[in-house]
């Protein structure tokens, strides 16, 4: 096995597979020439060049786990519409093409399955990108603790992951609890607005011990929910919070 | 070596995607300095010699079996017309140069040849690293006689007298000729972006 690089090397990996997760979302499989290996919720950077060697860079959270046995990377990428990277990934970028990235970084807003204390994931819009690794790894390692992903996203047909979020069999997981805060489907029975008070204390019931919490979003909603979290009770070292911005990608 | 993301611009470059002096055109003019040779795909040949480990002689049928690459970019004339979004499809000169055994250390411009008898020069850093082609195929369609077919080079990101019509011959060198254009009044390097139409522009 090929030692694995140092993670701010620029490496070209080249798409293998690209496939559309929600109007304006993507999940971009890449293939590279050594293993790829990060911790779930760590963060890639893809770089552009033109050919005046003009550049522009942007952070994209990986879509799945990456144990270092394959050399495949997936990430799933918001289209920025006004945005410098998001719009060349969508319009130019095909299967074949090639991008320089590098990776894995940020060592903060991770997990790992040695934590055996309960996780509470919390994820506006593509806020879940990260998450959504983590609760893969969880359901992989079959770790015992306990683990809920609450999930606001504006209506159905924006919900990313659906295949792994919503199981087609009727009902839904357990495990992950969505709340539609535009247009909820027909006869939609579960949470129907923003992220609360009550909601979170619901959710909160449900744990059996004092969960950590991973909250990750756009800025105003991870500001509104980790002082959700904090009135309720959840000591404020137990919670990691990561804002995603219009200058695209985990910040 | 850092990788060139073909068609990505620097924001100047970007905005309405019209380079200073060019207007938009939908139709295709035609502009070529003599008579449009009309050359058979029988009798032609695409020759790559200089400074590569093996010089190679491609016909017709064995250049079609080459892996072929695609790119959707703009084109842009010195005479100040310039076309939005045409699909190019053809072999990279990467390729070329691949098949050629690499490129000596001496390698570092390429003097492109045409039948009828026109050169231009370009870097070989303007032609590697997806940049450039032996294009066949405009827009879905084989490239007529009189828009260089059977093929032409394809450098987009320079004023389109660069991307020489009928091309036969790829000659890479250790010093800089320029060719037929750049010796006639032209630019030496033609970046539409910096307006480097004639010979003494910036």
């Amino acid at each position: 096995m090929t030692a694995t690089p140092s993670p701010v090397e620029w490496r070209v990996g080249t798409v293998r597979q690209i496939r559309i997760e929600a109007p304006g979302v993507r999940t971009y499989t890449f293939s590279f020439e050594s293993p790829v290996h990060h911790s779930s919720g760590q963060h890639y950077e893809i770089r552009l060049t033109a050919s005046d060697g003009y550049q522009a860079a942007r952070l994209y959270s990986a879509a799945t786990p990456a144990s270092g046995e394959s050399n495949m990377l997936q990430l799933t990428i918001g289209l920025m519409p006004y945005g410098e990277v998001s719009p060349y990934l969508f319009n130019h970028v095909t299967v074949g093409s090639q991008l320089e990235i590098r990776g894995p970084l940020g060592r903060y807003f991770v997990w790992s399955s040695a934590q055996l204390e309960p996780i509470f994931l919390i994820g506006g819009g593509t806020g879940v990108i990260p998450l959504r690794s983590i609760w893969t790894e969880h359901m992989m390692t079959r770790t015992w603790s306990q683990m809920l992903l609450l999930y606001a996203v504006r209506s159905y047909q924006d919900v990313i992951y659906k295949y792994d979020l919503i199981p087609r069999r009727s009902g839904m997981r357990t495990d992950v609890i969505l709340t539609f805060t535009d247009q909820p489907p027909l006869a939609w029975k579960g949470y129907d607005r923003r992220i609360d008070g009550e909601m979170v204390m619901d959710i909160l019931e449900r744990f059996r011990l004092m969960p950590s919490c991973y909250v990750c979003g756009p800025t105003p909603m991870v500001e509104a929910v980790t002082q959700l979290l904090v009135q309720a009770g959840v000591p404020s070292e137990t919670i990691k919070a990561e804002r995603f911005g219009p200058t695209g990608g985990a910040i | 070596m850092t990788l060139i993301n073909p068609g990505f611009m620097s924001p100047g470059r970007r905005k309405g995607h019209l380079p200073p002096g060019q207007s938009e055109v939908k139709d295709w003019p035609v502009l070529t300095y003599g008579p449009t040779p009309n050359i058979s795909t029988r009798e032609w040949m695409l020759l790559v010699d200089g400074e590569v480990a093996k010089a190679i002689k491609l016909s017709w049928a064995e250049f079609n079996q080459l892996p072929r690459t695609n790119l959707t970019t703009d084109i842009h004339c010195v005479t100040r017309w310039s076309r939005l979004g045409m699909q190019w499809e053809g072999v990279s000169i990467d390729e070329l140069i691949k098949l050629a055994g690499g490129l000596t250390d001496d390698g570092t411009f390429l003097i492109a040849s045409s039948y009828g008898g026109y050169t231009t020069n370009l870097p070989v850093a303007d032609v590697t690293r997806g940049q450039a082609m032996v294009a066949t195929h405009a827009d879905g369609e084989p490239l007529s006689p009189e828009h260089g077919g059977p093929a032409r080079l394809f450098v987009p990101h320079l004023y389109f007298w660069k991307s020489a019509k009928y091309v036969n011959k790829l000659t890479f060198t250790g010093h800089d000729h320029p060719g037929f254009w750049e010796r006639n009044g032209y630019h030496n390097y033609g970046d539409p972006w910096k307006e480097e139409r004639y010979d003494g522009d910036a």
